[in-house]
């Protein structure tokens, strides 16, 4: 069963994770198991429920309408039953995004969501939500030399009171928009899912596999084309933007993890910069933000 | 003298020579700068504002009147916050 590798876990995988790197497992166990099955039954008694999951103390349940059902439980192998006109490759797409945040939530590892660059052998993280511009920034820099540590999703660990991220080597997902702009449609790979116009992107995957944390940029859009700003966040503002850019920011509350997040935020603060950057979101700009940002990297 | 201690509507963690501080209820954060983590620290146990003040000179370089001003500034604004509370309420 091939084995891949995502924000510091391995994973064995009976349904195969595109984007996401093969690596040899040699003797060790998987971290994390993915199996084609039937899902246990919901509980009665839930802790919580929302749109499309819900949560027994334990596991959590997400179900996706012509996907299928995931039961991710905080320990033992992930279970992915399909739908009957669903394929694993449908499946696919949510195991290595929603449901690898989830699993990594209940496993008590701290994750956010952002895409990172390796930068004078440390890591620069570019945090927002979907469509902020993670992925763009991270693959035009790679065009500008850097390499790409992770895209969407980034776990952090503290090491010797230092905050470290993962290299996952996954492969960038970008809009064809996206692609256009950054005339790199010959990179394209296979489309993410045959419903939407975002594609795989190949890209150098010889990076290191833990690399320390330099700087996080929380990315903002700005309406103004001159409206470039790049601003320090202090200790409180760096939390809250910690808390909001963790990958499923009210899995936090659900399963108390404030403590952990309060302290890697904590961390973060005292050993790297935090910014919040403010730009336009426009192909047009995009080298002149490159520009700014390694002039910001060099000061 | 009345005592003051932390209460437990937030939570803290080091950050650096500073504290980091999160309200456990509305998860509003607020950070205490070198001075203010010193007091927050000695707030784990009941302290009134004379003995804090002694051991604010003891470890920084300020007047007396300073300090005692310091640390009545903190515990006003710890106390606004209900980040502490009069040991008796505990």
């Amino acid at each position: 069963m091939p084995i891949f590798e995502s924000a510091g876990l391995s994973i064995e995988s009976e349904i195969d994770l595109p984007g996401l790197h093969k690596k040899p497992l040699g003797k060790r166990q998987a971290d994390l198991e993915i199996k084609l099955g039937i899902a246990p039954n919901v509980p009665k008694s839930l802790n919580s429920t929302g749109a499309g999951w819900e949560y027994d103390g334990e596991s959590v349940w997400v179900r996706v309408e012509n996907v299928g059902v995931f039961h991710v439980p905080q320990h033992g192998p992930i279970i992915v039953e399909l739908s009957p006109l669903a394929t694993p490759a449908d499946a696919a797409l949510y195991l290595v995004g929603t449901i690898l945040g989830i699993a990594l939530h209940l496993r008590n590892k701290i994750v956010v969501h952002a895409s990172a660059v390796l930068v004078a052998d440390q890591a620069v993280l570019f945090c927002g939500a979907s469509g902020a511009g993670k992925s763009t920034i991270a693959s035009a820099l790679e065009g500008r030399g850097y390499t790409v540590l992770s895209d969407d999703l980034c776990a952090l660990d503290v090491s010797d009171s230092e905050v470290f991220t993962y290299s996952d080597g996954r492969l960038l997902k970008l809009w064809q928009s996206s692609l256009d702009g950054l005339k790199i449609d010959h990179r394209k790979e296979n489309a993410v899912s045959n419903r939407l116009e975002k594609f795989y992107v190949s890209h150098d995957t010889k990076c290191p596999d833990r690399v320390p944390i330099s700087r996080i940029y929380f990315l903002y859009e700005s309406n103004s084309p001159d409206a470039f700003e790049i601003v320090n966040l202090r200790t409180a503002d760096a939390a809250a933007h910690i808390f909001a850019n963790a990958y499923r920011p009210g899995l936090i509350k659900l399963l108390r993890q404030e403590a952990l997040y309060l302290q890697i935020s904590a961390s973060l603060s005292s050993q790297s910069e935090l910014y919040k950057l403010s730009r336009i979101k426009d192909f047009s700009q995009l080298a002149t933000v490159l520009d700014r940002l390694e002039e910001h990297w060099s000061m | 003298m009345k005592k003051f201690v932390r209460s437990k509507t937030w939570i803290s963690a080091p950050s650096g020579e500073e504290i980091l501080m999160m309200h456990q209820t509305d998860g509003s954060f607020q950070g205490l700068n070198e001075c203010g983590a010193f007091i927050w620290n000695l707030l784990e146990t009941p302290q009134d504002a004379s003995t804090l003040t002694k051991a604010v000179i003891d470890v920084f370089d300020v007047s007396a009147e300073s300090a005692q001003q310091d640390v009545e500034t903190y515990l006003q604004d710890l106390l606004s916050s209900d980040a502490i509370v009069p040991h008796d309420a505990v």
